[in-house]
């Protein structure tokens, strides 16, 4: 699925977050934003997917306009995974994933064998079938992503967003989210994720959007826009590309390690 | 779960009540034996009148304030889950929407200056209605409903009520001030058919609803953008819910008083003994609480020599069952 964004512009109260976005992602790829912190994000991929209205331009899934089509049939097709979640009640990790199926249900019905199949299912696509029965306000933070990145399968959407997916994650349960983020999309689902860490975008994205106070300053393969001097200018730091032979990897160190 | 502990919860919650429904009919000034029951029904439907006293007992007394007792409870079991999901707050009660105070009120303004073309009922119905209507109209900021808003707003209604109360209470003649401390305490003793008939409509098109709509209240449970993000109307659900629940209390605070805690035990109850799935938490929710305010009822006109007020037995019975549930809870569940 195609999404093309075309001049958006939103702003909280008077204070601009976004500013004339253009940009087309194409379809079954993984692409990171990376940015420093309050540069829009996180503002960015609530726009696409409708959680904010904005006051200008326009967003297109396969060229409709998405605050044309209606919420459910919109959320056939964008499973969201948000940046924090707060469990409030004990609930079974299999219902949560299950309330995936909602825009499949019609007003009063609840999810059927099937639903709850499809749940199941989408455990073991992130590996995580055995937490099925577990409440989930026991899980840790790594497992508690993935159940809900399990969620955003049991949509069977054709565009999945995340929100910072590895924040809070240890060294590598990062690598693991990333992993199985990128097997979805291999399996044909495109996947648009905010991303702190330069390093993580440039092992696993197809392509990355950098952005900073609310613009986008570059746009495409990491390999092209990761640079040295890229790097300065989004997160106003001197850094260094190394690049690592085998397997073929570039890493970005920042200059500042001489403290020590 | 598997098959037998699913049937095991619901034999348990179908005989639960059954069981606290003829203890509750049975006990009393006058003690009916329950194995006469079927036979009072067919002498009632036969006309024949062998037990004449009985029959009176059982069909004008015993049975009205049964069933007020079964609707009460059900609605503030289904109620007090319903709203602890979509305000995602376990400690919430359905009177923190400010409806008891009102209904409080207009009682009050009722029994105080006898205001005779206007019945208590209808004042407080009329009452609890304002306090809801001014609950959901403040709580509106900038055109969004949210739960913390929804709370803070209901506790300055109370609040508001609770003074005039306070006020209705100081200028009123003494004799009817007693009226007022006993239609607030709650009590279930003076409870008719008619009383019976005027809340049952509204509080079985509450309770229905909220059980047919239990989907959507666990989906507002989960938080508000992840509800959107998958095709919710998260403001329009969590109104609907509120004013379901909303009337529903209204109409069977009306008719018996404030009786409190029921709202609070019964889903607190519920969650240990079936768990927070949704598709049990509200059924099971209205066949504890059912339970929870039969058995209570019983004890209030059995134990004592006169009748103490069920609301004040509730308390004194709910406020500590209602720690002992917490703690296990969260032994369970952690915090």
């Amino acid at each position: 699925m195609i999404i093309t964004v075309e001049s958006l512009t939103f702003c909280y109260d008077s204070i601009p977050a976004l500013r004339n976005i253009s940009i087309e992602i194409s379809g079954g790829e993984l692409v990171t934003i990376l940015g420093p912190n309050g540069s829009g994000k996180t503002t960015f991929l609530k726009c696409l997917c409708r959680l904010l209205k904005p006051k200008a331009g326009y967003i297109c899934f396969d060229k409709q306009p998405i605050w044309r089509m209606k919420p459910k049939c919109f959320a056939q097709q964008v499973g969201y995974v948000p940046q924090i979640h707060s469990p409030s009640f004990p609930y079974r990790v299999v219902e949560v994933v299950a309330s995936g199926r909602t825009p499949y249900l019609s007003a009063l019905a609840m999810p059927s064998k099937e639903d709850y199949e499809i749940a199941y299912q989408a455990l073991e696509a992130v590996g995580c079938r055995e937490l099925a029965e577990r409440p989930y306000t026991r899980l840790s933070g790594g497992e508690l992503r993935m159940v809900l990145i399990a969620r955003a399968l049991a949509q069977q959407p054709k565009i999945l967003l995340l929100d910072e997916p590895t924040s809070h994650l240890d060294f590598k349960n990062k690598f693991m989210v990333m992993h199985t983020i990128k097997s979805l999309v291999k399996k044909g689902v495109s996947a648009v994720v905010s991303e702190h860490d330069p390093n993580i975008a440039v092992a696993f994205s197809d392509k990355a959007i950098l952005m900073k106070e609310g613009k986008v300053i570059a746009y495409g393969k990491p390999d092209e826009v990761v640079n040295e001097e890229t790097m300065k200018i989004l997160y106003d730091m001197p850094v260094e590309v190394i690049s690592l032979p085998n397997p073929q990897l570039k890493f970005i160190v920042p200059k500042m390690l001489n403290i020590r | 779960m598997g098959f037998r502990s699913n049937f095991a919860s619901f034999l348990l919650l179908v005989i639960a009540p059954l069981s606290a429904l003829t203890l509750h009919i049975c006990v009393g000034k006058y003690p009916l034996n329950p194995m006469i029951i079927p036979t009072l029904f067919i002498e009632k439907l036969s006309g024949v009148s062998e037990q004449a006293l009985e029959q009176l007992v059982f069909f004008n007394i015993r049975l009205p304030r049964a069933v007020m007792a079964v609707l009460f409870g059900a609605t503030m079991g289904v109620t007090g889950a319903a709203l602890q999901s979509i305000l995602k707050n376990p400690l919430v009660s359905p009177y923190i929407l400010g409806m008891s105070s009102g209904a409080a009120v207009g009682a009050a303004l009722s029994l105080a200056f006898n205001i005779g073309v206007i019945s208590t009922e209808v004042s407080a119905f009329a009452f609890a209605l304002l306090a809801i209507f001014l609950t959901l109209t403040i709580s509106r900021v900038r055109g969004s409903l949210s739960p913390v808003s929804i709370v803070l707003a209901g506790i300055i209604v109370s609040a508001l009520f609770q003074g005039v109360l306070t006020l209705i209470q100081i200028t009123a003649q003494p004799e009817n001030v007693s009226a007022i401390v006993g239609w607030i305490s709650g009590r279930l003793n003076a409870v008719s058919w008619n009383h019976v008939l005027l809340s049952m409509p509204l509080a079985l098109v509450g309770i229905l609803g909220i059980i047919l709509l239990r989907w959507r209240v666990f989906m507002l449970s989960l938080g508000d953008e992840e509800a959107k993000a998958l095709g919710i109307n998260v403001e329009r659900e969590r109104v609907v819910v509120t004013v379901l629940a909303s009337l529903a209390v209204s109409s069977v605070v009306t008719a018996a008083g404030i009786i409190g805690w029921v709202c609070l035990i019964a889903p607190h109850l519920t969650r240990l003994m079936v768990g927070s799935d949704p598709k049990r938490l509200l059924p099971a929710s209205l066949s504890l609480g059912a339970t929870f305010l039969l058995v209570a009822d019983a004890l209030a006109k059995s134990i004592w020599s006169y009748e103490i007020p069920v609301g004040v037995l509730a308390t004194l019975v709910g406020a500590p069952l209602f720690l002992y549930l917490l703690r296990r809870s969260m032994q369970v569940y952690g915090g």
